[in-house]
């Protein structure tokens, strides 16, 4: 497993950036989840996939007044070792127990809750093993390889009555809610177009040449490639950007940005639980301006980050990582990143900003922070904001996006049936068979 | 909710097409050849997409291979008919380990139903994993049969296997409730329920088994939230969540006062989640007796249903003793969804307790109620002064254009610098959201003139908040005041408008106050920047303002607006204060961010600027980011034309020459051009790119540079030209063979899908024809992204066109230039330049 797939992608800083518009809000205060917490009432965590997408949840969670973290496991020394110093800093003991082998975490009787962040290929089958084996999941994002992948993981959740959560994290936070209450309460009038920022579309299936593999108290890398194809060694695939996720065993395509951005435009319009009909190709290689239609005639547009490190993006629409814009009849919002507030069409719209995402928070009785609102969740047995089949449809929406810039086609979608229509060539590329001896 | 989705492929089967089977066959041969590991892979990637019967036995003579069974079985996952089927399970009898697992996955995969009976011989078996895989594909397989000899191994199970046969149970019912099979369902979550190996499962058995039998199921659900362990407790509450109704409803409010404190509020929540009225009155009474976290949480879960009944509750918490209820409640009454809370918090603002108007007010603000605004005008002239004070505050977040009369009268009444201060804050709040300025100006003027004492200037700053001509002119007549001339003019040299660039201008030159010239010029410095002129006039302005500078912090200042203002002249300013060594360094940062600014519209102007930064910059960063830059603007570009011959082109003989180091066309009266004829650039057809060109024109000339075109006999070309005439006219323009001029100068152009057009207006056709220099050498640069075409003419950006029309639009082509007919002309090319996007 690689564990730190996001190198570059992490230029937010979790404490720092979120929520500067009203930092103050009461996080569904009434619920009496996360005031005064006896230790032993603690919910025991364990984490795998410790780099830096991974230590950066497990910090995240650490600062929970109602978390206690007993375990981590990274196949990476360096890693492992200073995830348990910082979970033992945090219990003031010595106690964390580390693990190179996921299972073996994931057999421990006393650990309620796991955070899953290893290489993309891995999250689909460890969630469903960790929630085979009793645990709620908070997996990082692109949630799901394949289509087929996202229907094994909602099953899984539901057969056991898990509580599942992908690590679309802006849906808890304060800019991102208000944009997309601006959509949901009609402030923009009717939406007809939302738009979603996305990363290089890179799917490639070249092998690197081979090369020696390392010893495998270093990096096991049949147990790196885990589900995913068998191919040669290389140490070119390790790390995340320009490396394993250009890489189409082992990468999502547009869901590198889309899972977050598609995940957030289909929140804002009320399609969580589908995915658009009509997919127009764009004749590209880029995937940039790639129109996708709703059912209810609602458009949503693939954006190209021009320039996604260094600066931030500045492409017209936004300027920032992770940009949506959402535009209506009767205006618009966009945000990404770092901003100090949504920007809109009309100033009036931020008029009321505090009360519209204290109203959200409040009359859904959910926090601001996605960690937060998964730790409620394992103790109210209340789906999360992105549970398993919110990653499921909004990766599909990114999967079918993929796939028509691979067949260079238009495709049509039947949400219901989860089928292409009329296109027996796109529906073979629903799935790809894992290999053994992990399974689904 | 319970919508298992098995891929079945078979399905999906339609007739293989000859020119399919013949791609078939040569992947066929791919995978028996001798070729590597990596074309065997890729083989069996496409067949997985277009492989047919025929591909299966290749394809399962790979299974037993460890580096190819996975492809292998990839593609028999995906072909349709029963040939793929019969090819796994005839290897199911063959392999062992994880081969076999990889198989039985596969099978699973299929939904072959077929498999059942050897798949259930494998339960039994001594490798744990192959009987787990077994379990799981007999429960996604989900025939009747699969399901009985689940059960049986279930019973029969030893130990260690029998969490293996529990997988498979539970997925077999998982996908009877697909099927709508509720009673087979439950018949195996029981099962599962009780006679699990692991509490995990024997906790998703309870949850299936409630969720299977839905509000048939209360009792049971009762009995797991009331006297179940932990792992039961928290199952039943998950099933809770899934099932609708309101017999769960009344059992979940039934068992709020059966359950221990710590699930109390657990099941509060549940209640919320589920928004049904019916629960409030238990939930009400359940309130009576209990202790601030219950009712907490109580209310949490009021405020998610909604109902109005609750609210009388809700107002006698909000002033509760224990701050943690009445935070909750307050919390609550503010986010209520329903008008009943509008009135309710409304009603409060009569209370007799000070406290409670103020909570009232906070209440009336975040509710946004505008119907209470005679209260909240009231309330601005209550006796308590913090009630005087919350009151404004509201008034300055709801007040209306309406209210600016009263508002004023709150700032002339005003006694106390507190209430001052407050009636001058909700005053430029209204005034701020105003749509109309003028009008709310206006009567802020009008005010003004007559006010007295601390309102005066108050309604001065009001004025400033509001911008604009009246609110400017107001503040110059208040500079003429000996008592408000600090106030106004310091509020001039904080205008955010340019109308006050005059006054500033003049105040920096001749004010003998050196802390004002200081401000003036500083405000200067910051407008001049928003004037909408020219980048030369507002160079100008800086380099006037730069004159009058005495601190290197307003010169830092300087410096940083001229960085950002794109135009060669701004560097030549700039480069002047690079010797000055207090500013140096941001002299040198703002030649930098220029130098980018300038790359793609002054490349030669911007090269220049980042070589000098690369050669002799102080600050080691500035140096490494010009070096950078430079690279970054010679990376990827190719010469078109080498200055000296027709080297890569090709057009009719006799018509295109190098002359000047430039490719010329040109006619005379002798030899006139009778039909277009273009010069084919030989190098490629690229489809996203920058192309730039230099080209000069005669005055009656008539050309353009074709892109994404299409070659035509005689020299002939079709598509998109960046247009171009002598006289400039059609400078800037999108032409087309087709559908002729389609984008023109100024305007942003889109034909949709359909054929249709659209069009914006981006800039003044007029002045963007300025940057033309008729006669001369002028430079097109043409930006192809995708559906986008852009044209560039010395910099600027003349016009943009993005084509989706499905019948012509054009992704890639071939670049030409025009030699047009008409009268005797000349035109002429040179500098042509294309760097390739991605590559």
């Amino acid at each position: 497993m690689d564990a730190s797939p996001r190198r570059g992608f992490t230029r937010r800083r979790f404490l720092g950036t979120a929520a500067c518009l009203a930092p103050t809000l009461v996080p569904a205060a009434a619920l009496g989840l996360d005031g005064a917490i006896a230790p032993n009432s603690r919910l025991a965590m364990g984490a795998i996939g410790v780099g830096g997408r991974g230590s950066a949840d497990l910090g995240i969670a650490l600062h929970e007044p109602d978390v206690q973290v007993l375990a981590v496991c990274d196949v990476s020394k360096g890693r492992r070792d200073a995830a348990k110093r910082a979970v033992d800093q945090r219990n003031g003991n010595g106690d964390c127990a580390t693990y190179i082998d996921f299972r073996e975490l994931l057999a421990r009787k006393d650990i309620d809750a796991v955070i899953l962040a290893p290489g993309d290929r891995w999250h689909t089958p460890m969630s469903i093993l960790a929630m085979r084996a009793g645990k709620d999941v908070y997996s990082e994002k692109p949630g799901t390889m394949t289509i087929a992948e996202g229907q094994a993981l909602v099953a899984a959740e539901r057969q056991y009555g898990r509580i599942f959560q992908t690590g679309t994290q802006r849906r808890a936070e304060y800019n991102f809610i208000l944009a997309d209450e601006l959509a949901r309460q009609g402030r923009l009038g009717k939406v007809h177009t939302v738009y979603a920022s996305t990363l290089v579309f890179r799917m490639m299936t070249s092998w690197l040449p081979a090369q020696p593999e390392p010893p495998r108290e270093q990096l096991d890398w049949n147990l790196w490639l885990g589900p995913a194809p068998w191919r040669p060694y290389n140490k070119g695939y390790l790390g995340g950007c320009g490396a394993f996720l250009d890489y189409y065993d082992f990468g999502t395509g547009v869901a590198g940005w889309g899972s977050h951005t598609v995940c957030q435009c289909q929140g804002a319009i009320g399609a969580d639980l589908t995915s658009p009909v009509d997919y127009e190709y764009p004749c590209n290689d880029t995937a940039h301006n790639f129109v996708a239609r709703f059912a209810g005639g609602v458009r949503l547009v693939m954006d190209l980050a021009p320039a996604p490190w260094g600066n931030p993006p500045d492409n017209g629409l936004w300027h920032g990582t992770c940009g949506v814009k959402y535009a209506g009849s009767e205006g618009w919002v966009s945000v990404a990143d770092g901003y100090r507030a949504p920007e809109v069409s009309h100033p009036v719209l931020l008029a009321d900003h505090k009360k519209l995402v204290s109203d959200y928070l409040e009359r859904n009785q959910r926090p601001l922070g996605h960690m937060r609102d998964f730790l409620n969740g394992v103790k109210t047995r209340r789906k999360p904001v992105s549970h398993a089949e919110v990653a499921h449809r909004s990766m599909s929406t990114c999967h079918i996006i993929n796939i028509s810039m691979l067949l260079r086609r238009n495709l049509k979608w039947d949400p219901v049936r989860e089928e292409f229509v009329n296109d027996p060539e796109a529906n073979r590329m629903r799935s790809r068979a894992v290999r053994e001896p992990w399974r689904l | 909710m319970n919508t298992l989705i098995t891929l079945s492929f078979v399905a999906l089967a339609v007739p293989p097409s000859g020119a399919q089977e013949d791609r078939v066959s040569k992947w066929i041969e791919v995978l028996r050849g001798e070729g590597s590991l990596e074309e065997k892979h890729a083989a069996c990637r496409e067949l997985a997409r277009i492989g047919t019967a025929k591909a299966v036995p290749a394809l399962a003579e790979m299974l037993g291979d460890e580096r190819l069974s996975q492809p292998a079985r990839n593609a028999l996952e995906n072909i349709p008919g029963p040939e793929a089927g019969a090819a796994l399970r005839a290897a199911l009898g063959k392999l062992k380990g994880a081969l076999l697992s990889g198989v039985i996955h596969s099978l699973a995969a299929r939904g072959d139903a077929e498999a059942a009976e050897d798949l259930a011989r494998l339960l039994s078996g001594d490798d744990a994993e192959v009987a787990e895989s077994a379990a799981l594909a007999l429960g996604r397989i989900g025939t009747p049969e699969a399901g009985r000899a689940l059960k049986g191994a279930l019973a029969a199970a030893a130990p260690g296997a029998k969490a293996s046969v529990g997988a498979g149970c539970l997925a077999w019912a998982d996908a009877a409730m697909g099927r709508r099979d509720a009673a087979g369902a439950r018949e195996m979550f029981d099962l599962v329920r009780t006679a699990a190996a692991t509490e995990a499962q024997r906790a998703a058995g309870l949850c299936g088994a409630l969720v299977a039998r839905g509000e048939g199921g209360v009792d049971l659900l009762k009995e797991s939230l009331r006297g179940g362990d932990a792992a039961a407790f928290s199952a039943a509450l998950r099933a809770a969540h899934e099932i609708p109704g309101p017999a769960v409803t009344a059992a979940l409010a039934g068992a709020l006062g059966a359950v221990p404190a710590d699930r109390q509020v657990l099941v509060l929540h549940a209640l919320g989640v589920r928004r049904e009225a019916g629960s409030v009155p238990a939930i009400l009474a359940f309130a009576q007796g209990a202790g601030p976290e219950p009712v907490a949480a109580a209310i949490g879960a009021l405020t998610q249903i909604g109902d109005p009944a609750a609210i009388p509750r809700l107002v006698e918490w909000a002033s509760s003793a224990d701050a943690r209820v009445s935070k909750a409640a307050q919390a609550a009454l503010a986010a209520f969804p329903s008008a009943e809370a509008d009135a309710a918090v409304a009603g409060l603002l009569s209370r007799d307790e000070p406290k409670t108007r103020a909570m009232a007010l906070q209440l009336v603000g975040q509710r946004r109620v505008k119907t209470a605004m005679p209260a909240l005008l009231k309330a601005a002239g209550d006796a308590d002064p913090k009630v005087r004070a919350a009151g404004l505050k509201v008034l300055g977040e709801l007040g209306g254009a309406a209210e600016l009369p009263a508002l004023l009268d709150l700032l002339a009444a005003a006694k106390t610098s507190e209430d001052l201060d407050g009636a001058e804050a909700a005053l430029s709040a209204v005034c701020r959201r105003q749509a109309d300025r003028e009008a709310a100006a206006a009567r802020v003027v009008a005010f003004f003139s007559g006010a007295q004492g601390g309102a005066r200037p108050a309604a001065l700053r009001v004025l400033r908040s509001l911008g604009g001509a009246a609110a400017l002119a107001a503040a110059r007549s208040a500079a003429g005041e000996a008592a408000l001339r600090d106030e106004a003019l310091r509020m001039i040299c904080d205008w955010p408008t340019v109308d006050a660039l005059p006054d500033v201008t003049e105040l920096s030159k001749t004010s003998t106050d050196a802390k004002l010239r200081i401000l003036a010029l500083r405000a200067r410095i910051r407008l001049i920047p928003l004037q909408e002129v020219p980048a030369e006039r507002k160079v100008a302005g800086l380099k006037e303002a730069l004159a009058l500078v005495e601190r290197p912090d307003e010169r830092k200042l300087a410096l940083a607006a001229l960085a950002e203002t794109p135009h060669p002249e701004a560097g030549k300013v700039i480069a002047e204060s690079l010797g000055d060594a207090a500013v140096r360094t941001e002299a040198e940062t703002a030649l930098l961010r220029l130098g980018q600014l300038l790359a793609d519209g002054w490349p030669e102007e911007s090269r220049a600027f980042l070589e000098r930064l690369a050669a002799a910059a102080a600050d080691g960063n500035v140096k490494r980011q010009a070096q950078r830059g430079l690279r970054q603007a010679e990376e990827g570009w190719k010469d078109l034309f080498n200055g000296k011959d027709l080297s890569g082109w090709e057009g009719a003989p006799g018509w295109w020459t190098v002359e000047d180091g430039a490719l010329t066309s040109e006619s005379t009266p002798e030899r006139p051009c009778k039909a277009c004829t273009y010069l084919f650039w030989k190098g490629g057809t690229p489809g996203d790119f920058d192309l730039v060109a230099e080209f000069r024109l005669s005055a009656e000339a008539n050309s353009g540079i074709q892109i994404r075109s299409e070659r035509r006999p005689n020299w002939d070309a079709f598509g998109y030209q960046a247009d171009m005439t002598g006289d400039g006219k059609l400078v800037g323009f999108v032409y087309h063979h087709k559908r002729g001029l389609i984008a023109g100068r100024g305007q942003s152009v889109t034909i949709g899908a359909d054929g249709k057009k659209s069009e914006q207006v981006i800039a003044d056709a007029g002045e963007l024809l300025k940057v033309f220099r008729k006669g001369e050498w002028n430079t097109y640069r043409i930006v192809c992204r995708g559906p986008e075409i852009a044209l560039y003419v010395n910099g600027t950006l003349m016009c943009r066109f993005t084509d989706r029309d499905a019948a012509s639009a054009a992704a890639s082509g071939f670049i030409a230039l025009q030699m047009h007919p008409g009268p005797p002309m000349k035109v002429q090319f040179r500098n042509l330049r294309l760097k390739e996007a991605g590559k």
